[in-house]
């Protein structure tokens, strides 16, 4: 794999994701407990060695946070997904959480593809952004937690789907996982 | 007398001006809550959903405000044959409703994108000319007023967009109401004559009766001729210059007044399909 995926979050309390969790709860009657939202960046790079890539993400890094370009520091955290696919890499406790991106196209941005390459003299074949939603939900059935994010993703009609507009947008589930050792933690 | 609701949205900003132009046309327009009780929404012959940003455009423009119950009132209401017009964030919830276009009620069939031409993306503010298509409801009352009226624009998510076949389909069935064109009432010449790319130059986009209609240009902005600038070409700018110091004739019609009166003279109708 060639690529590396950037996390970034607001850091503290989201209002949009708040926004968001209140509308799928009494809008949609989604039992949803919880919603985490952040922008996902992909790098591809046309080199195939994932050692010599791996080198470029701290330049890439203070790229995308030079004068608040792609990431206000101030207020947002980074984070580069390094773990294995699919994510999530951690579940909420006793319950499931669904990571969903959103994209608007193929979320291929050519104009920051272009930043970074100038910016970092980076290998970068492409480069995608997208709204990364993160839906928790109560139980750790991971089936009905996918199955309900799936149909949250993807706008089809009135209190059916809102994430994604899918005559504009294409919704793509990361991951999904469930609490495992959630007698434990109790 | 007609009677219009504004649904005035947590983000909406532009309903006090629409009720201006709805006044100026000879409606009564109150400016109606989002959540008021659903009995409410009974009281009124038309709905207008105005320009702004409701719920801060989260999630997607128009998208929450479209899941709100109220759109359920305003689908009972265009489904008795009440005229709706969604004027930019209006008309981006009409179309994240379903109720625009329409062809399957309350499925969501086409999209209101992020503008991209080759020159510009992102938001984008100024003076565009539309062109009414011929066809039935509101466009029947335009008379050749249709022909070429001048407004503002002021969005970053306003471009039609869906399959190629969606558009054509759309085109046969008569629902792409308004189309962006040239200052001279030419077929558009790409970016500024259409602001954000647009599939078939669409600016606006109606349901099959062309009773409920999705526009994303703001007509209440133009509405009065003192809000023509002087250096718009054609014959709008030639009756602004004209009307230079003349307080009574700046204050008459704009060329989006003709759209308001449309909509009043189809609310007159009643339920008529």
């Amino acid at each position: 794999m060639n690529e590396l995926d950037l996390l970034v979050e607001r850091r503290g309390f989201d209002p949009a994701a708040e926004t968001t969790a209140g509308a799928l709860r009494d809008l949609l009657g989604l039992d949803v407990t919880h919603v985490e939202r952040g922008v996902l960046w992909r790098f591809t790079f046309v080199a195939p060695d994932p050692e010599e890539f791996a080198a470029w993400r701290a330049p890439l890094e203070r790229a995308a946070c030079r004068v608040g370009r792609y990431v206000n520091a101030n207020r947002d955290a980074c984070a580069w997904w390094t773990g294995p696919r699919p994510y999530p890499d951690r579940a909420p406790p006793g319950g499931s959480a669904v990571d969903i991106w959103v994209c608007e196209g193929d979320g291929e941005d050519r104009v920051a593809a272009r930043y970074f390459r100038r910016q970092t003299a980076a290998p970068l074949e492409r480069v995608r952004r997208g709204i990364l939603w993160r839906l928790c939900f109560p139980g750790r059935d991971l089936d009905a937690a996918r199955e309900r994010a799936a149909d949250t993703a993807v706008t089809r009609g009135r209190r059916h789907g809102l994430l994604s507009n899918p005559h504009a947008e294409r919704a793509e589930i990361l991951g999904a996982v469930c609490d495992r050792h959630a007698k434990e933690t109790r | 007398m007609i009677r219009v609701a504004v649904v005035q949205f947590p983000g909406s900003n532009c309903e006090r001006e629409t009720v201006a132009a709805l006044v100026a046309a000879g409606a009564v327009a109150t400016v109606v809550r989002w959540n008021a009780p659903a009995a409410r929404w009974d009281e009124f012959d038309a709905y207008v959903l105005p320009g702004g940003f409701s719920y801060e455009d989260r999630v997607r423009a128009g998208a929450i405000a479209a899941q709100h119950r109220v759109l359920d009132a305003i689908a009972a209401g265009a489904d008795a044959g009440k005229p709706v017009l969604g004027l930019c964030n209006g008309a981006q919830i009409l179309v994240e409703a379903g109720l625009v276009p329409g062809i399957e009620p309350g499925h969501v069939e086409v999209a209101l994108a992020a503008n991209s031409t080759p020159e510009w993306s992102g938001y984008y503010c100024d003076w565009v000319h539309l062109a009414a298509n011929p066809g039935p409801g509101l466009r029947a009352h335009l008379g050749p007023a249709g022909a070429l009226i001048p407004m503002p624009t002021a969005h970053g998510q306003g471009r039609f967009t869906a399959r190629p076949e969606v558009f054509e389909d759309l085109a046969r069935r008569g629902q792409i109401a308004f189309r962006y064109v040239a200052p001279d009432g030419g077929a558009a010449q790409g970016f500024p004559d259409n602001p954000n790319g647009s599939c078939r130059d669409t600016a606006g986009l109606c349901d099959a009766g062309g009773r409920v209609l999705a526009l994303m240009p703001h007509p209440e902005r133009s509405a009065w001729l003192y809000q023509v600038p002087e250096e718009l070409p054609g014959e709008w700018g030639r009756r602004r210059r004209a009307a230079a110091g003349d307080v009574a004739a700046l204050a008459g019609p704009g060329p989006g007044r003709a759209l308001y009166a449309a909509f009043v003279a189809l609310a007159a109708t009643g339920g008529a399909r």
